[in-house]
């Protein structure tokens, strides 16, 4: 809980009361993806949403901070397998917040870019702790019997981890990146505005842009 | 606190495991699943995950305890088992062969450790959050100097997910209501997501709004301030003790890795 404490510490001026009050409701987004899919019975994670939309409002360490939180919060009241997927979940916060910075959640490729970006940070982080971590697999899901399947075929583990990885993350990222963002198409702009960062003076030709469009 | 009448019946193990101090109790659940980890081989982690399910039942919590343990613990050992055993780079002595691939004792004892230093984990963490409230653990790490900032987030995240998934529950019967179709195909369950998840985020973020007015009113981001709480902290003389065994366990570990690595056994 030190990485916490540091992230929030070391860079005061993106975290303001109105980011620090956002974290825990991204994180609340983040785990309702979990009962989303339970109750739609899809077989998918969706649970970098929060992620997603934070990292568009709030900048890159706000949704890194978020992406830690969740793990750690699934770590400690699900599931200590999600303690060291932390790290792809910050590089994930990460990834998304500077593309987000930099403008692309405002284009159609824009966001496809977010999308591949996202798909390959979170395939090869996570296929790296999977293999050298937990050595192939942590059965709580169905990419491990995938996993298997692909050992069996390739004799590799770490490639074979990495191919179920980025199948499932290009299909479980995409759909994420895509509700994200039809969600943020739908926040009030002048809700966005109050949450911009001091590094983020762009973020107000984007928003116009956006009004333009819409 | 609404188990203040349970807490009198319940066995004594039970009680005295209540008693303990949640930030002692956090840092044994850590320290056990390190010894685990650090420790070569599987030996010390099924000893441990044996002396968790011991004080699970001691505590009259065998049942629950066993479930969560099982379910995380056979399918993974399953598909553990089956990869590193089957095709792990470390596989040297075979113990079996199926055919179409050889079973080597290497990978399966890394399986094994793998999955038992998780149980560690998992059990001390079961046994910490049934024996302590978040909010009283929290209380204790701001008093040992976790910033305010650092526990409100914790503590806002554990209130704020049963509260959107109740929300959320409350959207999907009015969407429900209007004809929003929740089953079918893939394609048409995926585009329920978006009526089901918008509501939710939106009136999340005008809560969001609210609290951090609250906050700000109430002087949460003053420095130097002093934040009190109502929660009183339990504090055993177990506490130090307890603490001190995991430390020595974690030692032990250390060194009997050490003494494996120089002694040229490989893990």
């Amino acid at each position: 809980m030190s990485g916490e404490k540091r992230g929030g510490g070391g860079l005061k001026s993106q975290f303001t009361t109105k980011s620090l009050v956002l974290i825990p409701i991204a994180v609340g987004i983040n785990l309702v993806g979990g009962t989303l899919c339970s109750m739609l019975k899809l077989p998918l994670f969706l649970d970098t949403i929060g992620t997603l939309i934070v990292a568009t409002l709030s900048g890159p360490w706000v949704a890194a901070l978020t992406g830690l939180i969740t793990n750690v919060f699934l770590a400690i009241v699900a599931n200590p397998v999600n303690l060291p997927y932390a790290v792809v979940s910050v590089l994930v916060g990460l990834t998304a917040g500077y593309l987000a910075k930099a403008g692309l959640f405002n284009k159609i490729w824009g966001v496809v870019v977010i999308w591949l970006a996202v798909t390959l940070v979170n395939s090869v982080s996570a296929s790296l702790i999977t293999t050298f971590v937990f050595g192939g697999a942590t059965g709580i899901n169905g990419t491990s019997v995938l996993t298997a399947a692909l050992i069996v075929a390739m004799q590799d583990v770490l490639v074979s981890v990495l191919s179920s990885s980025f199948i499932e993350s290009l299909i479980d990222k995409g759909i994420s990146v895509l509700i994200a963002y039809l969600i943020w198409r739908k926040i009030p702009r002048r809700f966005i505005s109050q949450y911009a960062s001091d590094g983020a003076d762009d973020d107000d030709d984007d928003v116009d842009d956006v009004d333009d469009e819409a | 606190m609404g188990n203040e009448i349970d807490e009198r019946e319940a066995p004594r193990l039970d009680r005295w495991l209540r008693s303990l101090n949640p930030g002692a109790k956090l840092l044994v659940a850590l320290l056990l699943g390190v010894a685990a980890l650090v420790f070569p081989g599987p030996a010390l982690a099924g000893v441990l995950v044996l002396v968790l399910f011991a004080v699970a039942a001691g505590a009259g919590a065998l049942g629950s305890f066993a479930k969560v343990m099982f379910g995380f613990g056979v399918p993974a050992s399953v598909i553990l088992v089956f990869i590193q055993g089957f095709y792990g780079s470390s596989n040297a002595t075979f113990i079996a062969d199926f055919g179409f691939a050889r079973l080597g004792l290497e990978g399966v004892l890394a399986a094994l450790k793998t999955v038992g230093t998780v149980l560690v984990f998992l059990g001390g963490f079961f046994l910490m959050n049934r024996t302590a409230t978040p909010s009283e653990l929290v209380a204790d790490l701001t008093e040992r100097g976790l910033s305010p900032e650092a526990g409100y987030l914790v503590l806002a995240s554990l209130n704020v997910v049963p509260q959107m998934r109740r929300r959320m529950a409350t959207i999907q019967e009015a969407q429900t209501a209007r004809g929003l179709e929740l089953s079918g195909g893939v394609v048409s369950r995926l585009r329920a997501a978006l009526p089901l998840l918008g509501p939710v985020v939106m009136s999340s973020l005008t809560d969001a709004q609210e609290r951090s007015m609250t906050l700000e009113t109430h002087g949460f981001h003053l420095k130097g301030a002093r934040h009190t709480t109502y929660r009183a902290v339990r504090r055993s003389r177990a506490d130090a003790p307890l603490v001190m065994a995991a430390v020595t366990l974690v030692v032990l570990s250390v060194v009997a890795c050490v003494v494996t690595a120089l002694g040229l056994v490989s893990l």
